[in-house]
């Protein structure tokens, strides 16, 4: 017979009874149980896991912050703290370094830094330093850098002065864009820069720079450029003698300004202005001298000089010029020796202007031979005609006929 | 009657107010251990609410967070015996159970299977009031049912409307609506011992817990066991308990009846201690381990060592071989199952179309029982376990936990009782001016 199992003595304490049975699960008592139930409750656990400690901490630092000394124990403290961690020699800058800038603006720049050297790292607002340092003129832009070596870095870009504009109140440097760079008290202390002048002047600074580049062989005889009614510019040249120009395309119309002057010589005659504000219409406006002389010479009787002196006749400058030009020149050449003469082609017009050219003494009443293949050539014929009475004379037997620059040249 | 009427309204109110809290606490006050679960109701989805009932039998609903059971004290035949024992093992539990949801449970609803119930067929009948039939007619003809005399001491535990009859019509489940003129139900009461209910509403009071509901073991017991065909078809549910053995008879989804035998597996122990002359606890474990009801002959070999502390060596090394205990044990259970039989030829069981008897509670899991119970009761008899429902603990999932997952879906979706509905308005006339009458004569 196998016994179904084991002995109950085995397998437990000595001594011990063999236990069948789980013991009884002990009863808590009424006490035990309301408690738990107690502590069950949701609204009883919140206040006493959140509530009470944060009540606790916040009475603890009430009762401890309510001694006004303590608080500010704890605030110099902090401050302290503070001052420690900033003053750390990782954080002091010790010395500026100004790159790029020329001397006065070097010593503009560690003038304007709010604080004495060495200082901490946040002592110093770099921020409004770098503004006080953009609001210098001569400067255009400015970095700053705090280097790893207690080093502050202000790498500055000026701005380089390129004219001079004349003011009521002085001499100012301009850089190309018009931005203020210095001021001036002597012209020459920089007499490579060209000069303007006028109210409004400083905004037109681009183009005043396109005019002078274009007008580079007049450099010699002009003295500056004026601004006028803030809109256009004058060119003014030694002798009191002006070229407008226009609002629109002033480059354009210098260059054929110094087109004609390069092929007829305009710019060594005797006027007072020459005026392209209209480009359909350009016009010389000579001196008295000249006009008498023009007068003369083509057989008018002056009748007053004032009205002569004012006299303004329109001149087809140059060669683009549209066919509209020749009817308004052609009242102009009628009243001249010379008429217009279309003839040809191309090959035969050079022909003739080499054989005038060669040709040139006798007169500038001389019917010229014009190299009128073109509408342009022969709109520019009377009108050269018309400009020339001054060199009428006998003795400066100067007019030349017009023809291509080119083909002057030599 | 109409003060049972209260206080079952206010225990279905106390109900509604638990499961509007969401956290409901269950009973099962057995003889030989007292279970309890924490239910956590989840607010019910609306989509789900249209379509009637909802996923897993509408289980979805409740999830059990907290299971705890210990060994029962002072309950004797299913009812409670030494109220100051059975308080502190309701202590135990409801306190483990609480611990393990981690949440506070302040209402309970409890079971137990004692108390003597008693069932009985009740009848009504009123003509319709108006063309269809209202939630007053309802109320009326339930309202019509004569009361019997249940005797003194006695209280009302279930009152089920089973059936209505609406003219020629039987069977239906819900009148309401229907077009009719003549309206009866039958109605099934089942009434305990008043003293039994008493001491639980005392006992449960004392730990500071308010009781949402009461119910008959073997009938909540049913509502696990059971499934929905076995409920339709007509079937028995036998409850064997510790102390007691409930009978519980199912037709159309309703307890139609319930009774209960006053034996149980405790009297099995019993028996084995007093036949072997050896401690309740070791008797308690040599039936566990080494019990059945159906000796073999390999039976007669298996030899069971008894122990024992007497100091007599003899007495201490005794061995008694399987076959003795199975003798012993047998006896004991073939009373209990004949007494069920009287219960189900009183209650008329073999009638019923199907005659499915479904064996559950702790005692049903001695081996050979079924075979046992087949013989002696009819053909259609099967072991049944409780429900899953979700959040079961697997301890608590065995045949002996039949009633308290029971009791989960009795909280979660209680059948219509009596009181579920209004007391009619003509009976309600003079009333309040009656009570008034006696709260001026025992107040002045």
């Amino acid at each position: 017979m196998r016994p179904l199992t084991p002995d109950p003595k085995q397998g437990r304490g000595r001594g011990q009874p063999p236990r069948f049975y789980a013991r009884r699960d002990r009863a808590p008592s009424r006490l035990a149980f309301r408690l738990e139930r107690l502590w069950l409750t949701p609204a009883v656990r919140a206040v006493t896991r959140i509530g009470a400690p944060i009540f606790v901490v916040t009475l603890g630092l009430g009762l401890w912050l309510g001694d006004s000394a303590r608080r500010a124990d704890l605030v110099e403290r902090y401050d302290n703290l503070k001052i420690s961690i900033e003053n750390r020699p990782e954080f002091m800058v010790s010395r500026l370094e100004v790159t790029g800038a020329s001397p006065a603006v070097e010593d503009a720049v560690r003038m304007m830094l709010p604080v004495g050297l060495p200082a901490s790292r946040f002592a110093i607002d770099l921020n409004s330093y770098r503004d006080a340092i953009e609001r210098l003129d001569a400067v255009r832009d400015v970095s700053l850098t705090v280097l790893s070596g207690g080093a502050l870095e202000a790498r500055v870009t000026e701005r380089e002065p390129v004219i001079l504009w004349r003011k009521p109140t002085g001499l100012d440097m301009l850089d190309a864009d018009g931005h203020r760079v210095a001021s001036l008290t002597r012209r020459d202390a920089r007499p490579d820069l060209a000069l303007i002048a006028g109210d409004g002047a400083d905004k037109a600074v681009p183009e005043a720079l396109d005019i002078l580049a274009a007008a580079q062989p007049l450099l010699p005889k002009m003295r500056g450029l004026i601004r006028v009614g803030e809109r256009r510019w004058d060119v003014d040249l030694v002798g009191g003698r002006r070229i407008e120009l226009p609002a629109k395309d002033a480059v354009a119309a210098m260059k054929r300004v110094i087109e004609v002057d390069r092929s007829d010589d305009l710019l060594s005659r005797d006027f007072t202005r020459i005026d392209m504000r209209d480009t359909a219409r350009p016009t010389v406006r000579l001196s008295a001298n000249a006009l008498e002389h023009y007068e003369e010479l083509t057989g008018q009787k002056p009748r007053s000089a004032s009205f002569s002196a004012q006299t303004v006749k329109p001149v087809a400058v140059s060669a683009p010029a549209a066919s509209g030009s020749v009817a308004s020149a052609a009242p102009v050449a009628a009243a001249t020796p010379s008429s217009s003469v279309r003839s040809g082609s191309a090959q035969s017009s050079a022909a003739q202007t080499s054989a005038a050219s060669s040709s040139a003494a006798p007169t500038a009443a001389r019917p010229a031979a014009r190299p009128s293949g073109s509408a342009q050539a022969a709109a520019a014929g009377p009108a050269a005609a018309a400009a020339t009475p001054a060199a009428a004379s006998p003795t400066r037997p100067q007019a030349r006929p017009l023809s291509n620059p080119s083909k002057v040249a030599p | 009657m109409t003060d049972l009427y209260q206080t079952q309204r206010a225990m279905r109110a106390i109900r509604k107010a638990a499961m509007q809290r969401g956290v409901v606490a269950l009973l099962d006050i057995g003889s030989s251990k007292i279970a309890c679960l924490v239910l956590r109701f989840e607010g019910v989805d609306p989509a789900r609410q249209a379509e009637g009932i909802g996923s897993l039998a509408g289980q979805s609903r409740f999830r059990v967070i907290g299971a705890s059971t210990t060994r029962s004290a002072g309950v004797r035949f299913g009812e409670i015996d030494t109220m100051a024992q059975t308080e502190r093992a309701i202590r135990i539990v409801v306190q483990g159970a609480q611990k393990m949801a981690n949440t506070r449970v302040d209402h309970v609803i409890a079971c137990f299977a004692g108390a003597g119930p008693r069932s009985y067929g009740l009848a009504g009948e009123v003509d319709v009031i108006g063309e269809q039939v209202g939630e007053q007619d309802v109320a009326r003809v339930l309202a019509d049912c004569d009361l019997p005399d249940i005797g003194a001491g006695r209280e009302v535990l279930h009152a089920h409307p089973v059936n209505f009859a609406l003219d020629n019509r039987s069977g239906l489940s819900d009148p309401r609506g229907h077009v009719g003129n003549h309206l009866a139900v039958d109605m099934h009461l089942l009434t305990v011992d008043e003293a039994a209910i008493q001491n639980l509403v005392y006992c449960i009071r004392r730990c500071d817990l308010e009781l949402a509901g009461i119910a008959n073991s073997a009938y909540v017991s049913g509502l696990a066991a059971l499934v929905e065909d076995e409920q339709e078809l007509g079937s028995a549910c036998i409850d064997l308990g510790g102390g007691a053995t409930g009978v519980s008879i199912f037709m159309k989804k309703h307890m139609i009846f319930a009774d209960a035998v006053r034996m149980g597996g405790d009297h099995v122990t019993h028996d084995i201690a007093a036949g072997l002359q050896i401690p309740m606890n070791v008797a308690e474990r040599i039936k566990t381990f080494h019990g059945g009801v159906v000796a073999t002959g390999m039976d007669d070999r298996e030899m069971i060592e008894l122990g024992g502390e007497s100091g007599d060596w003899e007495k201490d090394r005794r061995r008694v071989s399987r076959a003795e205990l199975i003798g012993i044990i047998r006896p004991r259970v073939e009373e209990i199952l004949e007494e069920v039989r009287a219960i189900l030829d009183a209650a008329g069981f073999d009638r019923l179309p199907s005659q499915q008897i479904v064996l559950t509670g702790g005692a049903s899991q001695i081996p050979g029982l079924d075979g046992l119970a087949a013989r002696m009761l009819g053909q259609n008899v099967r072991l049944g376990r409780p429900l899953r429902v979700q959040g079961l603990p697997q301890a608590a999932t065995g045949a002996g936990f039949s009633s308290i997952v029971g009791l989960a879906l009795f909280a979660a979706h209680p059948q219509d009782e009596c009181w579920d509905f209004e007391i009619p308005a003509e009976r309600m006339n003079g009333k309040p001016l009656r009570r008034a009458l006696r709260w001026f004569r025992e107040n002045w």
